[in-house]
This record gives structure tokens, C-alpha cells and sequence, in this order.
């Protein structure tokens, strides 16, 4: 049985269809992440678990239990705020504890179980601080503590670094995964991050305009991208629009022709398509997406296929990764991401200097062929 | 020309009870595009208005082409500023809002529509000239407060974390176009961040600063590559820190002692290093610099062809997988070593390594760690605030 | 942004060197020249020290009136040789029965305002912005209409009791009377208040609150509640304090009763000025000690919060507690409040033409207006008087009180400036009666003798009175925009006061224009002080005063509708520029 459950659920605010037939299903214990464009509806899905936002349509289950009508003081489902909304006139004490106040519970078994709480969640003994003389990491650990003292097990995280420093959000996210692990929490943590929410899930879900575009392990988004919109929401990808000019049945293997604007010139790419793509036949048009990452940077110039030449344009330093953006010779740009550590650090490609881009032949994917609308939001396909 | 320079400028407020600024000097060249970074609170920004004249330093001199600015007002000094919330005045149209820099100096409304529709054309907002900011998304808002303060055509541009309210997939392509056209235009630019990445990606120039002073100042790859504390290593890139103490110091080499009879690393030290013998130290990794090796041979991604000269030679513990996640481009390790000491590691998802939770695996550290005295408050340099 | 990927084209406006910046245009050079330092230092003096002319130069002639003359008032208040002290005795008891009424019309307030805020911030209905305009409808009627209003329906046989067939008022003026249009005339007041707090008030913290297990009642009781603490005690002690000044409607809901600040009215009409003086010092004492109160505990004063009773509280959050709440909100204000205060409208129209019990012309409006003493051309006179009082008032007020909004937010003067903060209020919540007599002592015949009792006189009066009403929404207006928005225009070249002309300036339009409106309202309504520097001038509000006096009822019906009806349009506009912004 799923821990929480949205069955076709439907919202309008204001004229506005925010969320359309949305259903969800959320395992017991697992670490859930949303992820989105800000207003693709994520925080609207957190309000109807628990309980500020009743739908308009639809039924919503909390461990078999149908919620939809019941207010979110019955739901006891706990929630870290974007901007935490701490209270900000209760000291540190009175806010962790204030679901246990609220229901009167007995005094003695609050603090013990504030205290377990506070200490679970690091926080050194500052009972009596208000929210306003701690700083933004703290703040952000006590909302945790206030909403794990909830008893249901549910824990909703609504951008919770959001308001924090890049360095220390890093720090915080393996901290929280380990802790909802540690105590069987199941959480439903929302970002606009990929990289956070791929970071601490078990599982995710894309979402966009108010639907799932993917649901599935960071691997299987990853890997096997639904459509052209996650594959690009994830990381940089380069795009060609190509035709299929032969299918190796045998080897499941596509041999496609990209052309070069009004040249004669072709191009050929080799590309084993990704799990659960469609099935494509000669003459079909097809997109080939190759992610930034998995491009590989060499010198010189080699005719081949999967290969493709250009000139160094831009480069920038990111520590771990250097990115490089190449252009080829018709002004088509190319975006490159090189993972770099103390082995490969001494290779390095200069600006100008003309280079050979190729990629993996199981590691291209391939989209049918998206409308040009959709296609205008990228540059130079 | 506009070189900037501040000698020994201070700020405090409230009578000195909070200081922003603790004798900042500081020299920033022509044409340089450069990053203040630094945990919440440690005086970016109040060095900004500093400079631009919207605060007044409490001591100190701040000049521009070498002309003392204490005299003038701000409206006078000609620094273009792109304010954290964009501050676009919200009763203009975008097109007074870019053009108003050029009103209040009284030029001509011929000059002002040639200037201020360039400007506008440079951020691509040329379609959206008679809108008002209330109609505008937070990106086009973005690009209003950037035009307007490039069409005052001053050759110093301020930036106040001019993307943090960009969602992370828009704020990295802006930044780049950002960058483009701070150069095409020449302009010296200084902006405050606190993201790492950004500063690392597009600026020539990194300033780390904390508790109003300024810790580092230097090109993005020798503060990540060379830091000059254990601050800015933990707070620059992800690091592992390793405590222990250093035996048999030469000019150029020492052995580390990860603990008394634990594992011994052999590392390189940088000439005119100040380390003696038998002193606790800290070593610092990078945490895409650990290498993990498993019993079986690495296997490459085909097409990567490495030409090393040398491989660096491997100091080598035993360490048990705890975590192995998957993000996507990466994949993150975390790793407890025999000695009881956790580590992380982070690699390409590329190589196809196969290193699972729970394997028993080698960890390899190589010779050129970051070398660091052992500071008097541990705590304080690893916290990152 | 989709930069160039080529260098700019060689002829680009943002490189050219050879575009000089130009001679400012006049305008520009002196809004440089006007940037200076020293006019600033200029104006920032005169403002204030027109302020404290206005307000400290009236309280400081008071206490030294009590001072040099104090051996009279002992004798006239504590010793006279005939009453001995039942001068004394009198303003204990008007003291005491003005804090009575007082007190009991703020929690009346309260009890009926607090769930009628609540409904119209938390919740969404239709006819939200109908019932929004009806709460704040008695603001709008000055106050002696209100209390002619109100005395017609409780008090007179042509209100409520004639639905009942009774020949006697429901109510005889009075006390009872006097609490009941207190309470209509202060409700308003603390609803506004409230309910612009619960606004600011973020939801997030009840949402919070919420999703910990909190029913209704106890987030309200222990998050929204504590979190408005200071707005509610700023909005109760406003209220106490204007019920305790309140002198125009109650002057014609008293009888034969008398409240203190009618007292000090009285004392002043028989010329026992020493005794009046030492009356209003204790009055504005009275308020001023509140206005401590209110800017220097209200803040440390904790909500006994700790306790909860979950049966009770979830008991009280149930839905059939929460109608019940709402309606029994809704029908008291309508009762209480609405329909008393809005009552002169169908008894003028029933009374036009003809008695509506004799079907003669007797007591009609018509035949009261065009009698032979000439009230029809006495109401024009006076409508003139209100209108340029009004006027010339609120002009002065806003030529100072723009700098003084500028300095009580820009300035950075520490102390200094908090009292000037506090003493801006003094006019706001000090009683007027009072007040007026404070300014006729400092500016009239026995002080600096400069304007005799009259128009002058009246307009001096009405510019203190108004002070904080263009003050604190300008101030609040500015306090909401973020300064950052001059230091943009600033980091773009505009000099300061191009800054306050092009940036600033329209940003305060609205609180500019709301606190004109409010002004205005507040200087045609005015009764309690104008009473006491009128001398032969007559206001509309005077005229309705002395009508009641001589049972003229139609004619200061008449005078009443004609008053609000102008307050109402006045409202309209004030809440359509509210909108606006």
C-alpha cells in the first residue's frame, strides 16, 4: 500500500488550472524529490498532502486513508517551509515543541522528545534563542526538528536550502538524507535543483505545467529520459535533427545522417537508442541528443562517425569540471563538460584551438522529431 | 582609466559595534571582471556601496583612476550598479527605466533613444520597450536593471548577486551571456555572488572575503587549485581535510602520519613551506581527487585517451563504500577508511566504474595534497559561515 | 539574453567616446545646485521647528497656565470659599465617567471587531468589498452627524422605540447613549487597525502552525494573535483614547450628563480658564501616558499563552462555533454600528416635506430650514467655512508634513528623532476639546495673542489636528518602498533631489493623496475643538451642535445628510486611490 496517495486530483486557482488529473503514488519510507521550474505546481502537490489546499476534484490517501476533506491540523503531516516560518515569537523550544503543545501532550514526554530530536538534528543547546539570532543553517536545522516532531512519518520539504549558501547546502542534503533513512521517514522533499534532488532521492518525479513528465529512479531519468524536455531539464544536451538511413535489426543499432545546413555535406551518427524509446524506421526523422557530459574533447581533427569538429570558443573553470563551448565550422555550437580531477587535470584544450568532439554510441538519445515550437526553445539544432 | 583602489578602507556601524569592512586594500585592473565571495554577512556587498558612494567609509581611501572619490556623490562617480532585486522603478515603462540614467544627465532625447534602444537590443529586450515591470518575468527584469545600467555608458559595472533569483538551469546560461557582454564592452566589472560555481565560471579574478576582510584574491584556478587557507579550501570546491601530524620534513617532501602507527602518506610540500617536524597538520583533497580502486581493472570510457607523462604515485588506505549516489553527470561516494576517518569522493558517472555500498574497496590519495598548519580553532576554519 | 556572439559593431552608442555628456537643463542645475547639504539642513530646521510651534508651543503654554495660575485653580478646583471642592468633586466625576464609557465602548469594540477583521482578511466571499466599505462608513460621518444619528434612533421617538410603538427614545441621553455611540464611532477605528495588521501579518506562520496539528482557535490564539500583539494594543489605545476625547457627538447624546472633555468645554464658555487648563493638562497627561504605554511596553507584554486546552480549543474551531462567531460579529455590527450610524438618511427623507405622523409642514425639514431665522442661508455660510478650513488646513499640512515624513524615515538622528516620532501622534490621540483649549491659551488673547477665536484660530487648530494624518501615511507609504530603489537612481546619476522628484515623489503619491483625503474628512467633521476657538464662525459640525441645542431636529438631520454625503464621496475617492497603488 502506497504511504500517500493522489489519485486524479484537480486544482484551479484564480481561473488557472494549476494541476490537471494528477496522480501519485508515494512508497512507505522512500525519500520522494519533485522537481521543477518554478510554478510547474510543486509546492501546490506538497499543500494537498498536507492539508492547506483541499482539491477541486480527485482523492488523496495517507496510508490508506482518504484525507481529502480532512483540515491539515488532523493530518499531522510535518513540513519544512521554503523560508522556514519559524514562529518568530517562540524561542527554539517552544517552536519544536509546539505540535506537542497543541495537542497537550504530557510535558514531561515532550521534552524528552524534543530534546532526542534536537540533539538527532545537531542542533547545540540553544533553547532558548529566538529564530532571529540564529543563522540561516540553524534556522533551517530547528524547522527540521519542529516538523519531525509530527508522529505521522511524512516529512515535506518545500526548497528547504533554497534560502541557504551554496557550500553549505551541500553539507545539509547528505545530512538529511541519512537522517530520514536513519528514522524511516518518508519524504517528499521539492526543488528546482536536479542536482539536489537527484542527490538525496530514492526516487523522482519531473514535473511540469502541473504533470509528471518522468517518474523514476535518478538512473532511469537519467539514462532513459522520457522526452526532450527532461533530457534537457537534467543537464546541457547538444541536439541534431537527423534521419534515419539504416536500422541494424541485430545489433538494435541506428545509422543516422545529420545535415549540415544548405551543404551537401552529411554527416553520420551511430547511436544504440536508450531504453523505452520509440522504435524508428528508415527515412523517419529522428533528434539525437547528446548530453554536454558525455561528449569527449580530443585533439587534432578525425573524420568518423559520432564525431564531430569545431574550434574552442569559450571555456570556464568549475573546479571539478571545466566546460567548453566549440563551435564548428557553420556556426553551430557545441557544449562540453569535462569531468576533471588530479589524473586528467594536465589536459587541456586552449581557446582556439581546433578539436574533435565524439560521444559513446549507447550513450546518444533519440527523440522522434518535436514540433518547432518546442524545438525553437534551443539554440541551433 | 578606471582602475580601482581602496587603501585601507574600513566601515562599522552603529558606532562601531558591527564592522562590515576591517581595512580592506585592495587593487582591481582595467578591464577585469571579478567575484566577491563570501559567507553571508561578511561585508560584499557594503563594499560595493562603498565604492559606488551609497555608503561612506568610516576610514580609509577609495580611488578610481587614480582620483579620490571621498568627494563626490554617488551620482556623481559613474558606477552603473545592477541591484540583488533588480530595483527597476516599477512607474516606468522598460524603456524610461533604461533611459532614465541618460534623462537625469540631460541629454538630448535623440542621444537617449539611440543609447537606450542599443541597450536594450544587447540584453534583447527591444520587443518589450513600452511594457511595465509589473508585466515582466523575473529573468526580463533582470536584463531591465542590467540595460539601465549599462546605458549610462560608465565604465564600471557593479553586480549584487545579479542571479540569485534565477532558477539554477536559467541563472547557468545567463551567466555566460552576462560575461560576453561585460567584455564586448570593455567595462570593469566587480559582482558579489554566493555561488562558487558562478564566480569559478565567469570571472578572471576571485576575492574571498570574511568578516569584512579579505582572505584571498586571485584567479579562479590558483584559489581553487592553490588556497591559501583551510577556510577557503572548505569553502571554494569540496574537500576531504585529514588530521595527523608530519615526520622526516624536507624541502621538499614529509611523510603524514594519518594516526600514530596508521597509515603513512608520502606527499610533496611547495618550497619555502614553513612546516617542522613532528607538528600536527591538515592535508587537504579534493574530493574528485580520491581515487577509488577496486580489485578488478578500471575500465576507460572508449574515445578517452589520456596521455599522462607520469602518473602520480598513490598513497593507499583501506576503506569501506558507506554510500554510493547517483547524480546523474556524477557519482558521490561516501567512504569510511580503516582508520575511522569518513571521506568523500565524487567522480564521472562516465567511467563506468562499479563501486557499490558496501565494497571493500582501496582508497588512493596522490602526493600533492594541500599542506596546512594545524589552525587554533579547528571549528572556526571549518565552519563555513 | 541573447548576446552578441561578434564583438559590437564598430559605431556603437554604448563606446563612442565622442558623445560628451551635456550642460544640465535648468531644472536639472538646480535640483543639483537645491542637493546641497546646507538647504537640506534648511529645510529639515524650519520643518521642525513649525512643528514644534504647532504642538509642543499649545502644551507648553498649558502647564505653565496651570503653573503660574495654580493658587486659583486650588482655590476655584479644592478650596472655594462657597462650593468648597465641588469643583473638584465634578471633574472626578466626569473623569471617572469618561473612562467608563471609554473602557467599556474599546472592549465592546473589540469583542464585536476582532472576528469582523478576521472575516475580512482570512476570508473570500462575495460582497467582501461591499462590507469592507460599510465597516469603515462611520469613520466617514462626522462625528456630531454620527451623534445626531444616533440620538435619533436610540434616543428619540422617531427611531427604534417607534417600531415598537413607544412614545418615550429607547434610550434617554446619556451614559448608556453615550457608550453606544462611542462604540459606533470607534469601531472603525480598531477595525481598520486590525485588520491592516492580520494583512501584513504573513499566512505562512498559520500554515505552519496548521500542518503542526493546530486547530483553528489555537493557531489564532497562539500564533496570529501573539504575532499582532502590538498592532492590537496600538489599535485599542487609539480607540480608548479618541472615546475619552470624543466631544462633538457626545455633546448631543449627553443630556444632561457631562464627560470631561465636555466639562473643559463648559469651564471655558463660563470663563474659568485656570480650572479648564488644569482639566485638559490632566486629559492630554491621560493620553500621553497612554502613548508611552503604547510605543515603549506594548512590546514586552506577553500573551498568557502557555496553557492548552485541546477539548476546548478544538470545540471552539469547530465550524458551527466558527458561523455562529461570524454571524454574531456581522449582526452586531450591523446593529450597534451600521444602522444607528446611517440613521439621519431615512428620517430626513421621511421628515422632507411633510410630518410623517400629522401629515402637516410642522417640524419638516423644509419649514425648519426656511424659517425666519434664515437656517438655509446660515448652512451655506458655514458649508463655506467647513470647505475653506478644510482646505487652507490640509494644504499647510501637507507643505510640512512631506519634509517631516522624509525626516522621521530618512534621517538618522537616534533618540531625537523617536520622540519627534512620538510627539506627531500627541494631535491623534490627545482629546481635542483639550487640545483646542491648549491653542487658544497659547495663540489667542491671553498668549501670544496673534489670532483671536475664529477662522485662524480654527485653521491653526485643524493643521494640528490633521498633522498625523498626512504624516503617517506618507511615512508608511515610504517606510514600504524599498530605499534601494533611490540608490539605483542614484548609482544612475540623478542628483538627490532628482531622485525625490522622479523616484520617490510618485511612489508617495497614493500615501500623499490618501492623507489629503483623510485630512480633509477629518478638519470638515471636527467639532470638539473647533467648538472651542470658533468664536462667532459657524462649521457644519457647529451648526448640527447648536440645531440639537435648539430641537431644530430636522434642519441638523438635514445639515447631517448634507455632511455625509460629502464624507461618503470623499471615502469612495480615498479607497479608489487606496486601490491604485
Amino acid at each position: 500500500m502506497p504511504r500517500i496517495a493522489l489519485e486524479n486530483v484537480t486544482v484551479t486557482r484564480g481561473g488557472k488550472r494549476i494541476l490537471h488529473g494528477f496522480s501519485l503514488e508515494i512508497r512507505d519510507g522512500e525519500y520522494f524529490a519533485l522537481v521543477g521550474e518554478t510554478g510547474a505546481g510543486k509546492t501546490t502537490i506538497l499543500n494537498l498532502i498536507n492539508g492547506l489546499l483541499a482539491p477541486d476534484e480527485g482523492r488523496i490517501t495517507i496510508a490508506g486513508r482518504d484525507v481529502t476533506r480532512s483540515p491539515a491540523e488532523a493530518r499531522d503531516v510535518g513540513m519544512v517551509f521554503e523560508n522556514y516560518a519559524l514562529f518568530p515569537h517562540y524561542n527554539v523550544y517552544k517552536n519544536v515543541a509546539y505540535s506537542h503543545r497543541v495537542r497537550d501532550r504530557d510535558v514531561t514526554e515532550t521534552r524528552k522528545a524534543a530534546r532526542e530530536i534536537l540533539s538527532l538534528v545537531l542542533i547545540p543547546n540553544r533553547d532558548g534563542a529566538l529564530p532571529k539570532e540564529l543563522s540561516g543553517g540553524m534556522q533551517q536545522r530547528v524547522a527540521l526538528a519542529r516538523a519531525l516532531m509530527c508522529e505521522s512519518g511524512i516529512l515535506l520539504f518545500d526548497d528547504p536550502f533554497s534560502a541557504l549558501d551554496a557550500g553549505l547546502r551541500m553539507s545539509l542534503r547528505i545530512e538529511l538524507k541519512n537522517l530520514a533513512r536513519e528514522l524511516g521517514t518518508t519524504v517528499v522533499h521539492c526543488t528546482n535543483d536536479v542536482e539536489e534532488a537527484m542527490m538525496v532521492c530514492d526516487r523522482l518525479a519531473v514535473i511540469r505545467d502541473g504533470r509528471i513528465a518522468q517518474l523514476g529512479t535518478s538512473d532511469e531519468v537519467y539514462y532513459r529520459p522520457s522526452d526532450l524536455y527532461v533530457a534537457s531539464f537534467i543537464s546541457d544536451v547538444n541536439l541534431f535533427k537527423c534521419s534515419v538511413t539504416r536500422v541494424d535489426e541485430e545489433q538494435g543499432l541506428y545509422i543516422l545522417t545529420h545535415k549540415r545546413g544548405n551543404e551537401e555535406e552529411t554527416r553520420e551518427f551511430r547511436v544504440i537508442a536508450q531504453e523505452g524509446a520509440p522504435v524508428f524506421n528508415e527515412g523517419n526523422d529522428v533528434l539525437l541528443c547528446v548530453r554536454a557530459e558525455h561528449f569527449y574533447i580530443n585533439h587534432g581533427f578525425r573524420k568518423k562517425p559520432n564525431r564531430v569538429h569545431g574550434v574552442i570558443d569559450e571555456i570556464s573553470f568549475l573546479g571539478h569540471l571545466i566546460r567548453y563551448e566549440v563551435k564548428d565550422e557553420y556556426g553551430k555550437r557545441y557544449r562540453i563538460q569535462r569531468f576533471v580531477n588530479a589524473k586528467t587535470r594536465y589536459l587541456r584544450f586552449q581557446k582556439g584551438e581546433t578539436v574533435t568532439l565524439g560521444f559513446h554510441y549507447k550513450l546518444g538519445l533519440l527523440f522522434a522529431c518535436p514540433r518547432e515550437e518546442e524545438l525553437a526553445r534551443f539554440e541551433n539544432v | 582609466m578606471p582602475k580601482i583602489e581602496l587603501l585601507h578602507v574600513s566601515k562599522t556601524f552603529d558606532e562601531g559595534k558591527v564592522v562590515a569592512n576591517d581595512d580592506v586594500t585592495l587593487s582591481i585592473e582595467d578591464g577585469a571582471f571579478v567575484f566577491l565571495l563570501g559567507p553571508s554577512g561578511c561585508g560584499k556587498t557594503t563594499l560595493l556601496k562603498l565604492i559606488s558612494g551609497l555608503e561612506t567609509p568610516t576610514s580609509g581611501t577609495i580611488l578610481v583612476g587614480g582620483i579620490d572619490l571621498s568627494k563626490l556623490n554617488p551620482e556623481e562617480r559613474s558606477i552603473g550598479f545592477v541591484f540583488q532585486h533588480f530595483e527597476i522603478f516599477p512607474a516606468m515603462t522598460v524603456f524610461e527605466n533604461v533611459a532614465y540614467g541618460l534623462v537625469v544627465r540631460g541629454y538630448d532625447d535623440e542621444t537617449i533613444e539611440k543609447i537606450a534602444e542599443e541597450a536594450l537590443r544587447l540584453v534583447s529586450l527591444e520587443g518589450r520597450m513600452l511594457a511595465y515591470p509589473k508585466e515582466l518575468s523575473t529573468p526580463e527584469l533582470q536584463k531591465v536593471g542590467l540595460a539601465r545600467a549599462i546605458a549610462t555608458r560608465s565604465k564600471i559595472l557593479f553586480l549584487d548577486e545579479p542571479l540569485g533569483k534565477l532558477d539554477p538551469k536559467i541563472r547557468k546560461v545567463f551567466r555566460h551571456e552576462l560575461r560576453r557582454l561585460i567584455k564586448s564592452l570593455g567595462l570593469t566589472a566587480i559582482q558579489v555572488t554566493h555561488d562558487q560555481e558562478e564566480a569559478m565560471a565567469i570571472g578572471d579574478q576571485i576575492i574571498v572575503m570574511r568578516q569584512g576582510k579579505i582572505l584571498q584574491h586571485g584567479k579562479p584556478e590558483d584559489l581553487y587549485y592553490r588556497p591559501g587557507s583551510i577556510f577557503v579550501a572548505n569553502f571554494f570546491g569540496e574537500t576531504n581535510f585529514l588530521e595527523g601530524f608530519v615526520s622526516g620534513v624536507g624541502p621538499d617532501s614529509c611523510v603524514f602520519h594519518l594516526h600514530l602507527g596508521g597509515p603513512k602518506f608520502e606527499i610533496k610540500l611547495q618550497h619555502g613551506h614553513q612546516l617542522k617536524n613532528h607538528v600536527q597538520a591538515i592535508i587537504g583533497y579534493r574530493i574528485e581527487d580520491v581515487e577509488l580502486i577496486q580489485t578488478k581493472q578500471e575500465e576507460r570510457e572508449p574515445g578517452e585517451e589520456l596521455d599522462l607523462e607520469e602518473k602520480p604515485r598513490l598513497n593507499t588506505v583501506k576503506g569501506r563504500v558507506r554510500e554510493a549516489i547517483f547524480i546523474g553527470p556524477m557519482k558521490r561516494f561516501i567512504i569510511d577508511l580503516e582508520n575511522g576517518d569518513e571521506i568523500q569522493a565524487k567522480h564521472s558517472s562516465k567511467f563506468l566504474i562499479d563501486i557499490r555500498e558496501g565494497d571493500e574497496i582501496l582508497v588512493g590519495f596522490h602526493e600533492n595534497p594541500m599542506v596546512f598548519e594545524y589552525p587554533k580553532d579547528i571549528r572556526a576554519e571549518l565552519s563555513k559561515a | 539574453m541573447e548576446a552578441p556572439t561578434t564583438d559590437p559593431p564598430a559605431r556603437s552608442e554604448l563606446s563612442r567616446q565622442d558623445i560628451k555628456p551635456p550642460r544640465l537643463g535648468l531644472q536639472l542645475r538646480l535640483e543639483k545646485y537645491f542637493s546641497k547639504d546646507k538647504f537640506r539642513i534648511a529645510l529639515d530646521t524650519g520643518t521642525i521647528g513649525f512643528f514644534l510651534f504647532l504642538i509642543i508651543g499649545p502644551l507648553v503654554s498649558l502647564v505653565g497656565t496651570v503653573i503660574f495660575s495654580w493658587n486659583g485653580i486650588y482655590t476655584s478646583v479644592f478650596d472655594d470659599p462657597i462650593t468648597g471642592n465641588v469643583q473638584w468633586q465634578i471633574m472626578g466625576t466626569v473623569l471617572g465617567r469618561s473612562f467608563e464609557i471609554a473602557a467599556i465602548a474599546t472592549g465592546i469594540d473589540l469583542v464585536i471587531g476582532l472576528p469582523m477583521a478576521f472575516i475580512l482578511t482570512r476570508y473570500e466571499f462575495r460582497g467582501k468589498k461591499l462590507l469592507d466599505t460599510l465597516v469603515d462608513l462611520p469613520m466617514a460621518v462626522p462625528t456630531s452627524a454620527l451623534g445626531f444619528s444616533l440620538y435619533l434612533f436610540w434616543g428619540s421617538n422617531m427611531g427604534i422605540s417607534g417600531l415598537f410603538g413607544l412614545e418615550q427614545g429607547f434610550l434617554s441621553p446619556g451614559p448608556i447613549l453615550i457608550t453606544f455611540t462611542h462604540v459606533a464611532f470607534t469601531y472603525p477605528f480598531i477595525v481598520r487597525n486590525l485588520k491592516v495588521i492580520f494583512q501584513e501579518q504573513s499566512k505562512l506562520y498559520e500554515d505552519a502552525a496548521k500542518t503542526l496539528g493546530a486547530p483553528g482557535f489555537t493557531v489564532f490564539r497562539t500564533v496570529t494573535a501573539p504575532l499582532a500583539k502590538e498592532g492590537i494594543i496600538a489599535g485599542t489605545i487609539l480607540a480608548f483614547t479618541r472615546s475619552l476625547g470624543e466631544t462633538g457627538a457626545t455633546i448631543i447624546v449627553a443630556g444632561i450628563f457631562e464627560t470631561a472633555p465636555m466639562y473643559v468645554v463648559a469651564l471655558k464658555d463660563s470663563l474659568n480658564f485656570p480650572s479648564a487648563a488644569f482639566l485638559s493638562m490632566i486629559l492630554i497627561l491621560v493620553s500621553l501616558v497612554a502613548l508611552m504605554f503604547l510605543r515603549i511596553f506594548s512590546r514586552r507584554i506577553g500573551f498568557p499563552v502557555s496553557k492548552v486546552v485541546p477539548k476546548v480549543e478544538r470545540a471552539l474551531s469547530t465550524r458551527p462555533v466558527r458561523v455562529a462567531r461570524n454571524s454574531i460579529g456581522m449582526v452586531l455590527f450591523i446593529i450597534i454600528v451600521l444602522i444607528p450610524a446611517m440613521y439621519t438618511i431615512p428620517y430626513v427623507i421621511e421628515w422632507f416635506a411633510v410630518n410623517p405622523f400629522t401629515g402637516s409642514t410642522n417640524n419638516t425639514v423644509l419649514e425648519s430650514l426656511f424659517a425666519p431665522d434664515n437656517k438655509w442661508a446660515w448652512l451655506w455660510v458655514s458649508t463655506g467655512n467647513s470647505l475653506a478650513i478644510a482646505g487652507i488646513s490640509t494644504g499647510i499640512c501637507l507643505l510640512f508634513g512631506l519634509p517631516m515624513a522624509m525626516i522621521l524615515v530618512k534621517r538618522k538622528w537616534g533618540k531625537m528623532k523617536e520622540l519627534l516620532d512620538a510627539l506627531i501622534d500627541v494631535p491623534l490621540i490627545a482629546p481635542t476639546a483639550a487640545l483646542g483649549f491648549a491653542m487658544y491659551l497659547f495663540w489667542g488673547p491671553f498668549g501670544l495673542n496673534v489670532f483671536q477665536p475664529g477662522f485662524w484660530l480654527i485653521i491653526m487648530v485643524h493643521v494640528a489636528m490633521c498633522f498625523p494624518y498626512i504624516v503617517r501615511p506618507i511615512i508608511a507609504i515610504i517606510e514600504k518602498t524599498d530605499p534601494e530603489l533611490e540608490s539605483a537612481a542614484r548609482t544612475l546619476g540623478a542628483s538627490s533631489l532628482t531622485t525625490f522628484r522622479t523616484i520617490t515623489l510618485p511612489k508617495m503619491k497614493p500615501g500623499i493623496i490618501a492623507g489629503m483625503i483623510m485630512s480633509f474628512t477629518r478638519s470638515m467633521g471636527e467639532t470638539g475643538a473647533t467648538i472651542v476657538v470658533s468664536g462667532l464662525i459657524r462649521t457644519v459640525p457647529l451648526l448640527i451642535v447648536d440645531w440639537v441645542e435648539t430641537r431644530d431636529l430636522a434642519a441638523a438631520g438635514f445639515a447631517s445628510v448634507l455632511l455625509i454625503a460629502f464624507s461618503f464621496i470623499v471615502l469612495l475617492l480615498l479607497r479608489k486611490t487606496m486601490e491604485h497603488s
